[in-house]
């Protein structure tokens, strides 16, 4: 991951960078237009922007960023704010930035870049050491959740998402992120379907939990599949 | 009630299906499970067993062709089966779900926990209640 800050005023991008000398392990970078952003780096979906709300209209024409955005004002966020640019609290933090607002962003997206684990208890305890039931939840793993991942993927980005579509391909992934232990994806699923019976196409098309849950589910599939190879071997 | 032993589940999902049965066995429960994929499965079979209702409905919300709130509604709104207890079997905490389900008379809402143990205790303490206690339809 990396955090880009984007900001037009050079007081508060120092600020920022004085504030981010209590992360020594984060890469991050500064900018003070959209322009310079992308003269200067290649961008991907799993970059973080947190850019000045309040940044000049001519400093952005046709800037789209491909990962999460979050926000920075001086003042509060207001309805019209939140409106105009489709803004929620989660994503918004009043100017100056504080070390707890950092970590805010960094704990947000944790489920698209850690590495997913399983965790077999719960299929140990469902299946009561029957290993052709396990085998058997295995199988519906890997035959139903990378079909699901690439119909998430597909979706995440076009301008009519199938929002029924959907919430019931997230709702149906839980069943088998949790029997396999996979709780962090299990909640991320779990915040999607609420956006998704809320209707917010708006949030589900450009909310970056669909590109961390996609990156998620391809780490968890690959991690189950070593678990269930060694199960294998064994 | 001829055959209150019987559960009809309402579950899309052959995962949690698998769960439930796994349950009922592990618990040495011998109540014979009906499992239906969606609303209109349900009210299909229900309908051609009015006269040998089950004991208990575990529905989930989330499911094809006819949702679970629907089920319910038409349920509810049916002179005979309205008095089948149902019991909301699902991962949602929403309050709206919640409320929703308790309007068009639920008699329970349990959210799946994240730990089996957990929710086979769950799914012993409703089998217990309402379907071996005596209810007269």
């Amino acid at each position: 991951m990396r955090l880009i800050y984007l900001d037009d005023t050079a007081f508060d991008r120092l600020a920022f960078e004085r504030l981010m000398r209590n992360f020594h392990d984060l890469d991050w970078s500064v900018f003070s237009s959209p322009k310079e952003l992308i003269a200067s780096l290649e961008l991907n979906e799993s970059d973080v922007l947190i850019r000045d709300y309040h940044l000049m209209a001519e400093f952005e024409e046709g800037f789209e960023f491909p990962g999460e955005v979050f926000w920075v004002s001086g003042s509060r966020l207001t309805e019209r704010m939140a409106t105009e640019k489709k803004i929620n609290n989660e994503r918004f933090f009043q100017k100056p930035l504080k070390v707890n607002d950092i970590e805010t962003i960094l704990d947000n997206n944790k489920a698209g870049t850690k590495d997913h684990k399983p965790d077999l208890e719960y299929l140990i305890e469902l299946s009561n050491g029957d290993e052709e039931f396990q085998k058997e939840m295995f199988t519906i793993f890997f035959e139903e959740v990378p079909v699901q991942t690439e119909y998430i993927d597909r979706e995440k980005n076009t301008k009519t998402p199938d929002v029924v579509g959907i919430v019931q391909t997230v709702h149906a992934l839980r069943s088998k992120l949790r029997t396999f232990g996979f709780l962090e994806l299990d909640k991320l699923c779990e915040e999607i379907e609420v956006l998704g019976k809320k209707n917010e196409v708006d949030e589900l098309r450009f909310h970056s939990k669909n590109m961390k849950l996609v990156e998620g589910l391809k780490t968890a599939t690959n991690e189950l599949k070593k678990v269930k190879d060694e199960m294998h071997n064994n | 009630m001829k055959n209150h032993k019987t559960v009809l589940l309402l579950e899309d999902n052959e995962i949690e299906i698998q769960k439930v049965n796994r349950a009922f066995l592990k618990l040495g429960f011998s109540n014979t499970i009906i499992s239906k994929k969606n609303g209109k499965e349900g009210l299909d079979w229900l309908g051609k067993n009015l006269d040998n209702l089950p004991g208990l409905i575990l529905l989930d919300l989330n499911m094809p062709i006819m949702n679970g709130l629907e089920f319910l509604k038409q349920v509810k709104a049916h002179e005979v089966l309205k008095k089948v207890p149902v019991i909301i079997m699902t991962t949602s905490k929403q309050l709206s779900d919640k409320v929703q389900s308790f309007e068009n008379h639920a008699a329970g809402y349990m959210v799946k926990p994240v730990r089996y143990s957990e929710f086979v205790e769950m799914l012993s303490t409703i089998q217990h209640y309402w379907t071996t206690s005596e209810i007269a339809y």
